[in-house]
Parts: structure tokens; sequence; C-alpha cells
């Protein structure tokens, strides 16, 4: 009996276990087929949904690393870590702060700058992209990276406002009066106290913004007009032509290097990501 | 105590927003263009022009190599190079255009001229400028097809015209004459319906939805017939309309043309059509330009388009590739207009540019690149073809977005079946007779 019991179980798992690996290829497919795709040739790409190149070049990497003419994606990878490094850190500094604003302080207008900002959560951007556009045009620096990092430095991102709000409303209050008790003016209390206590929240908003600002294509398409400044999400598509034959294989091969900064990124801060989204909505 | 802290900290928050705006508003190094003519510049200086284009890498180098040889003979200017894809470039430019701050030379695609003329007057007249450009190379027939209401939006860098371009090899295996002549609307049929027997998974003709649509503009034009006409009235009936479509019905009920189940998917990326790719289909009817991204694998050649006995149009119209326009909100327009005419009319110009652009436009242009032999064959047979069979050319309403949109919606239910040929038909005629009511009352 006892062994039909264990027999049962055994093949309960292995079922669950060859369905699981199922699924999880199904679903990474589109990423190896990415991979793949950058050691085929040309003409094969679109061929097949076959992973295995029918013949393999090796040399798309090599090739497709030196773009065209006049910048090579060395030139595209600094942009975008200059891009993207100053616009994570000046969100989560400026996210932090302003949250912690509303979290702890009582100020005039508190509950309708609040709504304010949550309004702003709302609106979808495509809306305020002509105003935007203008606005930052008369400040002289379109074709620059200043409007994405200097909107960073002031808090316009209302989703990682919201965020730290809802983390310090969850740390309790009598953590801060202690600190009062002990001297600590305001500012101390959120760096020697809640900053401690915030580090999920904090990775969390690091991780959203360096990916989002990572991938996005729209906003430098908008502001940025200069090849030496483009960042790799318009590199990667500027040799795409309805008329031409693109190199294929190469634009693959950009694309799966443009993954792995994030990639990376993720897997290192995945302890405290992943705390971060599970804990956030708790009270303390 | 507690003041004199937050005095300081005002002081220092004060310092640091000054400090940000003011030191990011120095760094001025964009040019916002006012629209001021800037004709009081002195010969020495350096003037800087700005010029937009997209494309593929060919094309990339091309431009590049143009721009570089132009600055080494006219030291005095610099040429700012932005290029990029297809994807996107039009919501770049439009929103450039409306906050004044597009490039002086900018390349655009012929059916966005009504759409951007209706939102107000962004290019210069290249006539105003003739002085500079020299416009006698060109063929009327090429301009009339860039004006809107007379007013020339800019010169045409290349020709471009529908043809049928077909696989040699499948012709070959399913003895198809390659006799450019030969297509008729019948005969489309009738060998359509052989090659599919023959092998189900083939196909004679290769129409997505969104081309599916200018082959109904075509059959009908052969009868002297459009479904609007250019001063956006109805010019078919019901009954008209219903026979066009009724020949689609026709074409995917014999298996001439691929169903859109498999064919929709691909309709914005012609060169990743697998069914082509793998030999399955006979020939595409498309414009000459992507000749180049359908001949990856093996050898394509062109004939005429079905033509109906006794028509007097063959619907096919000879357009422009694209367009360079001079921004008529830019600071050097004479400048920049001696550039294009570099570009398109200087033979320095067109032997660095070559065919990035489609068959040159100017007659002596074709004969400088057909005497160093750097033409594509297939690509000016095509535009020989479209020259021999000549058709009219597209009007405001043909290239209006949302009438656009409402004949592709059509084509699509009927090739989806959703709508009989007559259904269709009728339904149609009566939402674009709302919307032409709706054009006219906000023009």
């Amino acid at each position: 009996m006892s062994i039909g019991k264990k027999n049962k179980k055994m093949i309960v798992r292995i079922i669950a276990f060859v369905f699981l690996s199922l699924l999880g290829i199904f679903m990474t497919y589109p990423l190896l087929w990415l991979i793949s795709s950058s050691f085929k040739e040309n003409n094969e790409i679109f061929k097949s949904l076959s992973l295995i190149p029918q013949k393999i070049v090796m040399n798309s990497y090599s090739e497709g690393w030196k773009g065209i003419g006049q910048f090579g994606y060395s030139t595209f990878f600094g942009n975008t870590f200059k891009l993207v490094i100053p616009i994570t850190f000046f969100t989560v500094i400026s996210s932090t702060m302003v949250g912690y604003g509303f979290a702890r302080f009582t100020f005039p207008f508190k509950k309708f700058f609040f709504s304010v900002m949550l309004a702003g959560l709302m609106l979808p951007s495509s809306v305020i992209i002509i105003p935007r556009y203008l606005l930052f045009n008369r400040f002289g620096w379109l074709d620059s990276y200043l409007p994405f990092i200097v909107p960073a430095m002031f808090a316009t991102n209302a989703f990682f406002i919201f965020m730290m709000v809802q983390f310090f409303r969850g740390i309790p209050k009598e953590l801060d009066e202690a600190g009062i008790i002990d001297g600590c003016n305001s500012l101390q209390i959120l760096t020697r106290i809640l900053l401690p206590l915030c580090k999920p929240a904090i990775f969390s908003a690091m991780l959203f913004q360096f990916i989002w600002a990572w991938s996005d294509f729209f906003s430098p398409l908008i502001y940025i007009n200069s090849v030496k400044k483009y960042p790799l999400s318009l590199a990667l598509r500027m040799m795409l032509d309805l008329g031409e034959q693109a190199q294929w294989n190469q634009i693959m091969a950009m694309s799966v290097l443009s993954i792995v900064p994030p990639v990376i990124l993720f897997f290192t801060a995945q302890k405290y990501f992943v705390e971060g989204i599970s804990t956030s909505g708790l009270k303390g | 105590m507690r003041t004199l802290k937050r005095i300081v900290s005002l002081f220092f928050i004060s310092c640091f927003l000054l400090f940000s705006i003011v030191g990011c508003g120095s760094k001025q190094d964009t040019e916002s263009s006012n629209g001021k003519d800037d004709s009081t510049a002195k010969k020495d200086e350096t003037i800087e022009l700005r010029f937009s284009w997209w494309g593929g890498e060919a094309r990339h180098e091309g431009t590049l190599a143009a721009i570089d040889a132009y600055m080494k003979e006219n030291p005095n200017i610099k040429i700012e190079a932005e290029y990029s894809g297809w994807d996107g470039y039009y919501q770049k430019l439009v929103t450039q255009l409306a906050g004044q701050t597009a490039p002086d030379i900018i390349q655009i695609n012929y059916n966005w001229l009504y759409d951007l003329r209706r939102q107000g007057k962004f290019f210069t007249d290249p006539r105003d400028l003739q002085d500079i450009i020299d416009i006698s190379g060109f063929s009327q027939a090429s301009l009339d097809a860039i004006s809107v209401d007379g007013e020339l939006q800019g010169l045409p860098t290349g020709l471009n015209a529908v043809g049928m371009i077909y696989n040699k090899e499948f012709f070959k295996k399913n003895n198809i004459p390659e006799d450019i002549d030969y297509w008729n609307w019948d005969n489309l049929i009738e060998v359509g319906k052989r090659v599919h027997e023959a092998d189900p998974n083939q196909y004679l003709l290769n129409e997505f939805p969104n081309s599916l649509t200018s082959l109904v503009d075509m059959y009908l034009e052969q009868q002297d017939k459009e479904i609007i006409k250019g001063d956006f009235t109805l010019g078919v009936n019901v009954d008209e309309l219903t026979e066009a479509y009724e020949y689609v019905q026709k074409l995917f009920d014999n298996g001439v043309i691929a169903p859109f189940e498999i064919t929709a998917l691909f309709q914005d990326k012609t060169e990743q059509f697998p069914k082509w790719l793998n030999g399955e289909i006979g020939m595409f009817m498309q414009v000459a330009s992507v000749v180049p991204a359908l001949s990856n694998n093996f050898e394509v050649g062109v004939v005429r388009v079905p033509l109906k006995e006794g028509a007097k149009s063959s619907g096919v119209s000879i357009n422009a590739t694209n367009i360079f326009a001079v921004n008529d909100n830019g600071k050097h327009k004479e400048e920049a207009a001696k550039f294009i005419n570099w570009m398109l009319n200087h033979e320095d110009g067109i032997n660095v540019l070559k065919d990035v652009r489609g068959v040159q436009s100017t007659e002596n242009g074709r004969k400088i690149l057909l005497d160093a032999g750097i033409v594509n064959p297939v690509i000016s047979q095509t535009i020989d073809i479209a020259s021999k069979y000549p058709g009219e050319t597209s009007n405001e309403a043909e290239l209006n977005s949302e009438l656009k949109k409402i004949k592709y919606q059509y084509i699509e239910m009927l090739g989806y079946g959703e709508l009989s040929p007559s259904e269709a038909a009728s339904e149609m005629l009566e939402v674009l007779e709302e919307k032409i009511k709706e054009l006219q009352a906000d023009n």
C-alpha cells in the first residue's frame, strides 16, 4: 500500500516537473530565439523557428559593435549609461525625500498636493508630451540629456513617490519618536533610522527606474537629435527601413548585449527587490 | 538655533535650485530657431545646417559620405546629420514642426504631404529659390506629384513605381511565362488557381491587407473609375464597387492570394515574410524601392501589373521615393537649397549618393549612374515599365489618412469573410460619404 502511495507521489512529481519545464521553455523561447538568431545567417533568421543555426556565423557581434560610419556601439552603450544612471540616482533620492515629506509631516494643503500628485499618476504620458517638448525647447535643453535628468531631480514620477509614501507609512512612528528623544533632527531620522529600514523599497525604485529608462524609446526619440547622443533604444532601430535589407543578425546580437546590464542588475538586486514588492503594502 | 538651521538649509536649497536651472541654461548648444533669416551672416563664418533622413545601412553610409564630400568642398558649411530608422520618424518630425525645431533639410515621404500642408506651411517652394536650385531636370509629372494646390513642397530624391516583382525560380518551376506584358485580370486567376492546386502551400500573388486596397484602386482606375475623386466626391456606385470586391473574393477563393491569417502579421515587415523567403510566393505587387529587401535570397525580375484590355490608364503612377524639403522656418534656407541642389543635380553629389534613394529623378542623373554601371536593373526596369504604361498620380483624397483607414477596414472585413462583397461595398460607401462630409466641414 505504502509503496503505491510513494509511487503515486513520484508520478505526480514527475508530471509536474515535465509540465513546468515545458512551460519554462515556452516562456523563454523568444529570448533563446533572439540569442540563436544572432548566430544565424541573415536570410535564415525569418525562415524557420528552429533554435539551431544551419550555419553558424560568429562575426555578428564584432561587426555589429562597429555600427555604421560615424559611431559604434561603445558610444551608444556609454550614452545609455550616461543617461540612465543619473536618472536612476536622482529619482531614488528625490522620490525618497518627497515621500518622506508626505508620510511624516503636516503642512498646509498637504491633502491637496497629495491628490495633485496622484492625479499625475493617472495622467497618460502622451498628454504632456507636447507641452513638455515646448517647455524644454524654450529652456534650450533639446538634444541633451537634461529633459530626462532634471525632471528626475524633482521627483516628477508619481509612481515612485507613492511607493515610498506607502512604505514609510508602514514603519512605526514610535521609531521616529525614539530618534527625536535621542536628539535627531528630521534629516537624521530619515538617514539614520528610516533609510536602513527602507532598503527594499529603494531597491525596487532603483530597479524599476533603471529598466524603464533603459528601454524607453519614445522620449529619447523626441528629445535627442544627434546620432552621437543616441542611447541604445534609438541605435538598435536606426538601421531598420522597409526598403532595405537590414543586417538582422547584427541587430539581434546588439539586442542581446543591450539586455545584459538590466538582467545582471536584476539578479544582483533580486533579494531586496522581491522583498520590496511583497512588503511595501504591509503595515508594520 | 533652529531658525538659523532653517535659514541655512533654505539658502542651500535655493542655491541648488538656482544652480540647476542656471547651470543647465548656460549649456545652450542647441539652436532654437525663431525663423529669423540670418542672411547677414558673414562669408567666413561657419554655417551649421541640420539634415534629417531615415533609411537603412546603405542609405546612411551613402548620405554620410555625401555630407563629408560637400563639407570638404565648402569648408564654411557644417552639416549635422540626424539619421534614424523608419520607426518613429514621422512622429518626431511632426513634433519638431510643431515646436519649430525641425532641421533645415528634411527627408519626407510623399504620402505625408497633404496632411502636413493642412497643418501649416512648413516647407519652402523650391521655385522660390530658383536661382540656387535648378529644377529644369525634373519631369513636370514628378513635380506635380509632390505639389499641394500648386505649391511645390520639395524635390523628388528618386523615382518609385509599383510593379509585379516576381521570384524567377518560382516562375520556372511552375511554367509561368516571364513575358513582361503577359498579365491581365483573367489569366491572373487562371494561373493562380493552377499554382495553388499544384501545391497548396504555394500562392501566385502576395497581397497584404494594406496593399490589397491599392490593387482595388488599380482595378477600378483601369475602368476609368476612382472610389473617391480628387474633389472629394464619390466616383463609384455600389454595383461597380461590388464588382471589384467580387474580383477580390475570387482571388481568395481560388487561392491566388494567401488568406489574411497568413499575411497580415507581416504587412510592415516585408523582408521577414517566411513564405516569400521560402519561395512559396510567386510575386509581389510592390514599389520598386523594396526590391533590395525582396531579392535577399534569390533572383527577382519584374513584369507589368495586370492590365485590362483597352484600359486608358494602368493605375500605376510614378512617385517620388521620398522628398528633400527645405524647412521654411530655417535660418539658412539658401545654403540648404545649395546642398540639395548639389545632391540631386551635381555630378559629384550624384556619384557619391548613387542609388541609395532609388532611381535618380533627373534625366542627367540617370545617365551618369548608367554610365558608371550603378543601377539596380530590376528597379530601373520597374520605372521603365511604369513610364510605358502610365497612370494618374494619387490625388489628395487618395492620400488622406482617414479615408485610407476606412478602405483598409473594409478590405479586412472582406478578406476575413465577415462581409460579402456587396455588403462591404454598400456599407463602405455609406461610411465614406459621412467621412467626406466631416472633412469638408473641417476645411
